[in-house]
Formats: structure tokens, C-alpha cells, sequence
């Protein structure tokens, strides 16, 4: 055992023979025309192909590729009851969009989030990760309804929890399920919501022996919101070293060797950078973490979602972690 | 040009008909058939300032960049199932020759009613797409600017009587409002024309205390998903309440929802959403005259030119409607 290494969010769909024709089956679904069962076939060919490519580029806990999600923030409030889709907004910092959901009544599961998707990564790959955005996060993008239960974001991130401990409990043998929280350190995020977090990630996993890890990226580490981070009941925090170039020296100062740190030091391209990184530079990066980070419980990985990228960069930058987290490894 | 109260215009594209052949940036006969088609659709609808609905475009960023002679990468997902392809800035940003003027002076010959004249603006034509030549934002976003400027200058010698300068990306870097009035500052200067800026789909309370500073005539924003929240609900319509826009600037709110999927909306829909933005951005006569309608961006979105024109169509009932009732 060694550094771990693993992707986050979605991954490019087109790029291949199997992702351009499930993006013309969609385009003719869409129009009244197509074939649902060859959109499903597909979704799934689709799902094994990127899950073997990750694997194939050294990833050694791939994630199912996500190939069927509307967007990376609200998808999972497809499941759920009392809640509908309204406006769309723009996220992050490319042209990449999600919806907002308006919560009219209580949040209940009306069925399962991880499906024959996941399933058909176990097909190719023994150990897939499952990813969820996080309840704080959905409930920052989400507005109350006039017949809301809801007071207010924690009321609602609480609820949105209570969905994930119900998803959770069918999750039992999941090498790991991670929860995207990008708001937590979004620019300009406010660090008096992040005092629910503790308390909402402690209900929701309270009695479940499944790892979990909390991502979170786009953003820089104010002290206060690094110590919240850290002190969640999780197994790994993932952090974005690349937006943050100054978090090793954070790091450095006081971090307690308890927990696994997903080292997200290779960039999504979301800001517009579609450069490769150069491999001694990281290597070196990751290198000098060995002083301060547990690199047996940490995993090398890309900062968010290789999305933002056509599929053959993606591909080779998910190359360039599996290689340099190997690298290490040795 | 005499407008009435409350006038009415378009965002800019609208769907292609199944004989449109070109795109990437290509005036060809088909896509002369299309806007000359509809031009005439808009003015029989009564439409105050009309738009040539784009059919020669692909994409409204990577057309530029195509156009400079950039290199265009492969596919990247917007949501669901669309995407975009992003052009890759991997040298200095330099114009040899117009871009859209040919596709402006062709449709404005159609009509005697002005035909606004659509740009991307520099914030988002920096954001999607990449960059692996200028070493800060600024330098970017700024060189994408002087290359709109010029374009801009080049429609105004054209006759051009509106610019707008499209800037979906307004919110994506909100940290940077600054950059973004300077980039629009530097397409819009001294023009001497209508200036608009049309912005849609993103955090707009994010970025609602600076737009007063903008340096347009217009902003137009997509609207309709607020309005249909209402002043309750809706953080940003609060922040337009209690400081209307039209204090500072015309505004157009955008009443007609062209997302992929939405149907066509009821009259009494489209005049409760008049009226709700009326209520917030029109609390006096004068600021009733600043505002403008259309729909929340262009209609390509809708996929469908029959499902659009009766957006439209609902679009100009609701409008008369309401200018019965003022």
C-alpha cells in the first residue's frame, strides 16, 4: 500500500465512439424519437468504457464516471419527493450550469441514488467510489418553497442529510463515499454557515461503519474553515491545492495525522488552464507532504472534475495521477 | 426612432430550420433564407428591434475563436446533454477581419426597423474557452475586449443602432466584477450607439451591486424563473425592490423562458411576470419607461422554430395586454 489515487465528479462522456452515440440517442430522445432502452445499453457500455479507462491510466479507486447526472449539485433531488427543478444557474467559472431546486414540501427518498451504473463499474473495476454532491452544498442551491417544512439552509441541509443516511445504509460494502462540498469554500463563503457542518455530518453518519470522505475545491482555506474541515467525523478531506498554492504551508503548521487528505494538486482545467502539469514539479509537491500528511491514508487526485476538459486530456491527466501517485508509492 | 411604452425586442438567436446547412460563423444561402424569414416574422408580430437570429452561427464563443484561427478542442459538457467546444488562446489575440459584419449588414437590408447587432463579450469569451498564452486575466480578458471593440467599430461605420455585448459569464467570477466593467468599458466607449449588455442563467445577487456601474445603456437580464418565484422568494427581485436598476439604466427583464423542455407559456403567465417585474423595477413613470421585454436569452435553446414562434407570439399578446391595463 502506498498513495491511493482517485478522480472526482463527472467524467468527460464524449470523446469516444460509445459517449458521441449516447449524445446523439439523448439529442433524439429528447425530440420524441429515440430508443430509452439504447440510451440505458449505452449509459452502461458508456459507464464500464470510462471506468476501464480510469483503471487503464492507474487510478486505483476510479469512481463510476457519473455518465448519467443533469449536473454535478442538485441530481440527487431527481430521487426525492417535494422537491422540483426551477431556474438554472450557472456554477463555477466555464460555461457549466445547474438547477436550482424549490423545495415545496418534506424531502423524502422515493428510491435508490446508486443504481445499475455503479453496478456496471463493479463489472470492470473491484472497488468503485461512490460520489454524491453534499447536503450543505444542495441545500446552498436550493430555495424554500412556500409550503416548505423548512426554516431555513440548516433546517434543509438536515433534511437533505437524512436522505444520504437512508441512501448510506444500502452502502455498506462502498470502498469509500465521498460528498462534493465545493460551497464550504467558495469565494465569499461565509464562515458562520460552516458551524453547521460538524453537527450535520456527525447526524448523518452517527452508527454507520461506511469511510466517507468530504471534497471540497474552488476555493482557498481561510484557518477557521481548514480546522472545520478537519475536525469532521470522516475518514478523508479532500482539499484543492490547486487553487490553493499556499495550503501546504497551512498544512504544515498543525495537521494532526489522524485523517486521510485527498491531495487535489492536479487542476480540472475549470479556470481555463488546459496545460499538463509537469510531473517532477507535483511529484516534488506531493513529495514534501510526506512530513506533515498520512500518505498511506491519502489519495492523489485531480482537484474537481476533469469534465471541464475534452476526454483526452482528462485522459491524460487522470494518466499523470495515476503515475505520479505510483511514483510515490515506490 | 419613436419606441412605445414598454418596448419589445429578442435576445438574438432562434432555432435553425431543417434547411439551414451552414454554421460556424457562414452567411450561405440558407441561412440568408432563415433571417430573411425571420425578419419579416418580427416585424408582422410588431416586434420594436428585431435580431437576425443567428443561423450562420455555431456556438457564440467558439465561433470567435474559430474566426482568429484558434485551435478548437473537443467536446465539454454545459449540463445535461449539451456542450460546447472550447477554442484554446495559444497565441496573441489579433483580428485580420470582421466577424459578424457581413451577417449584420445583410439583415439590417432587410428591414427599416433597427437590427441590433450581437457580440459575445470579452468575460465569457475568455471563460470558455482556454488559454495557454497570457499570463493573468486581465491580459486576457483585455486583448478579448480590443478584439470586440473592433468588431463593435466596424458595425457602428455599418449603421449599427444597438450593440449588445452578451455576457452570460457576468456571475462566473464574481470576485471580478472590476475586470468584467473594465472589458465591457473598453467594447462600449464611446460607440455612440444604444449600448446593451445581455447576462442570463447565473448568481446574479452575487453581482447585482455592480451593475449600476456598467458602462451600458441596457442591461438585459434573463428573468422569467425569478419573477415566477416572486418577491418572496427571490433574493435577487428583493435586491431589485428595494434598488431598481432603472434608477441607473433601461432594463430589460426577460418574460419568456427559452430553456430546452419548457413548453409554451399562457398569456396570463407571461403578464403575471410582466407585472411582477413592473412592481420591482417600475415604481415611478419615468423608471416605467426604462424598461424593455423580450425573452430570457435567444430562442436556439428551444430547438423547435414552431415552438418559438408561438413564444413569441404569447410574448406580444401578453405585452399588449399589459400596455392596455397601464
Amino acid at each position: 500500500m502506498g498513495l491511493k489515487s482517485t478522480l472526482v465528479g463527472p467524467y468527460p462522456r464524449v470523446g469516444s465512439e460509445c459517449g458521441d452515440k449516447l449524445r446523439r440517442e439523448l439529442n433524439r430522445l429528447y425530440e420524441g424519437n429515440g430508443d430509452p432502452e439504447l440510451v440505458r445499453s449505452l449509459r452502461k457500455d458508456l459507464t464500464e468504457e470510462v471506468v476501464h479507462e480510469m483503471a487503464a491510466a492507474g487510478i486505483s479507486l476510479p469512481n463510476s464516471g457519473l455518465i448519467d447526472v443533469h449536473d454535478e449539485l442538485t441530481w440527487p433531488l431527481e430521487y426525492a419527493d417535494g422537491v422540483r427543478f426551477g431556474g438554472m444557474k450557472k456554477i463555477f467559472h466555464t460555461n457549466v450550469h445547474y438547477r436550482q431546486a424549490l423545495v415545496d414540501s418534506e424531502v423524502r427518498r422515493k428510491k435508490p441514488l446508486v443504481g445499475d451504473l455503479y453496478k456496471a463499474a463493479l463489472n470492470v473495476h473491484p472497488a468503485v467510489k461512490v460520489e454524491f454532491p453534499g447536503p450543505f452544498t444542495m441545500a446552498k442551491h436550493s430555495v424554500l418553497g412556500k409550503g416548505s417544512p423548512y426554516s431555513d439552509l440548516k433546517d434543509l441541509a438536515e433534511a437533505y442529510a437524512r436522505l444520504f443516511r437512508e441512501e448510506l445504509s444500502s452502502l455498506k460494502d462502498a470502498p469509500l463515499v465521498q460528498f462534493n462540498e465545493p460551497s464550504l469554500i467558495a469565494p465569499g463563503a461565509k464562515i458562520e454557515y460552516m458551524g453547521i457542518v460538524p453537527e450535520l455530518y456527525s447526524k448523518m453518519l452517527s452508527g454507520l461503519d461506511i469511510p466517507v470522505a468530504v471534497w471540497t475545491f474552488y476555493g482557498k482555506y481561510s484557518p477557521k474553515a481548514l480546522e472545520m474541515l478537519l475536525s469532521l467525523p470522516v475518514e478523508v478531506v479532500g482539499l484543492d491545492f490547486a487553487w490553493d498554492t499556499e495550503l501546504d504551508a497551512q498544512l504544515r503548521r498543525g495537521l494532526s495525522r489522524d485523517k486521510g487528505i485527498g491531495i487535489g494538486v492536479i487542476d480540472s482545467g475549470d479556470r481555463g488552464y488546459i496545460q499538463l502539469e509537469d510531473p517532477t514539479r507535483v511529484l516534488e509537491r506531493v513529495s514534501r507532504m510526506r512530513g506533515y500528511v498520512d500518505l498511506e491514508k491519502s489519495f492523489l487526485s485531480c482537484n474537481a472534475t476533469l469534465e471541464h476538459l475534452p476526454r483526452d486530456y482528462a485522459r491524460r491527466k487522470a494518466a499523470l495521477i495515476g503515475e505520479i501517485a505510483k511514483r510515490i508509492s515506490e | 426612432m419613436k419606441l412605445p411604452v414598454l418596448p419589445t425586442t429578442g435576445v438574438g438567436s432562434f432555432p435553425k430550420p431543417s434547411y439551414v446547412t451552414g454554421s460556424k460563423g457562414c452567411l450561405d444561402d440558407s441561412s440568408r433564407r432563415a433571417t430573411r424569414e425571420f425578419i419579416e416574422r418580427q416585424e408582422a408580430l410588431g416586434i420594436d428591434v428585431l435580431v437576425d437570429g443567428e443561423f450562420y452561427r455555431g456556438d457564440m464563443a467558439t465561433d470567435y475563436y474559430r474566426a482568429l484561427g484558434f485551435p478548437v478542442a473537443d467536446w465539454t459538457r454545459s449540463y445535461d446533454n449539451r456542450f460546447w467546444r472550447k477554442g484554446i488562446v495559444d497565441k496573441p489575440l489579433r483580428r485580420t477581419e470582421p466577424i459578424q459584419l457581413e451577417q449584420f449588414k445583410y439583415a439590417q437590408s432587410l428591414t427599416e426597423k433597427p437590427v441590433k447587432a450581437i457580440l459575445t463579450g470579452p468575460t465569457t469569451l475568455a471563460n470558455w474557452g482556454f488559454n495557454s498564452h497570457y499570463r493573468t486575466r486581465e491580459e486576457l480578458v483585455l486583448s478579448w475586449a480590443d478584439i470586440v471593440r473592433e468588431e463593435a467599430l466596424g458595425l457602428v461605420k455599418a449603421g449599427a443602432k444597438y450593440i449588445q455585448v452578451d455576457e452570460p459569464a457576468v456571475a462566473e467570477r464574481h470576485w471580478e466584477t472590476n475586470l468584467f466593467r473594465d472589458g465591457l468599458r473598453r467594447v462600449t466607449e464611446g460607440l455612440g450607439v444604444y449600448t446593451i449588455t445581455h447576462v442570463c442563467y447565473g448568481e446574479f445577487p452575487l453581482v447585482y451591486p455592480n451593475m449600476p456601474n456598467l458602462p451600458v445603456d441596457q442591461i438585459d437580464i434573463e428573468l422569467s424563473s425569478e419573477l415566477d418565484l416572486g418577491l418572496e422568494r427571490s433574493n435577487l427581485l428583493r435586491m431589485m425592490k428595494e434598488d431598481p436598476l432603472t434608477k441607473y439604466k433601461d432594463v430589460a427583464p426577460g418574460v419568456i423562458d427559452v430553456r430546452p423542455g419548457i413548453g409554451v407559456e399562457d398569456v396570463e403567465t407571461v403578464v403575471r411576470r410582466i407585472n411582477t417585474a413592473l412592481e420591482v423595477l417600475a415604481p415611478t413613470d419615468e423608471a416605467l419607461r426604462r424598461i424593455w421585454i423580450d425573452p430570457d436569452c435567444g430562442f436556439r435553446t428551444t430547438k423547435s422554430p414552431t415552438l418559438a414562434y408561438k413564444k413569441m407570439d404569447v410574448m406580444m399578446e401578453a405585452v399588449k395586454q399589459v400596455r392596455e391595463c397601464l
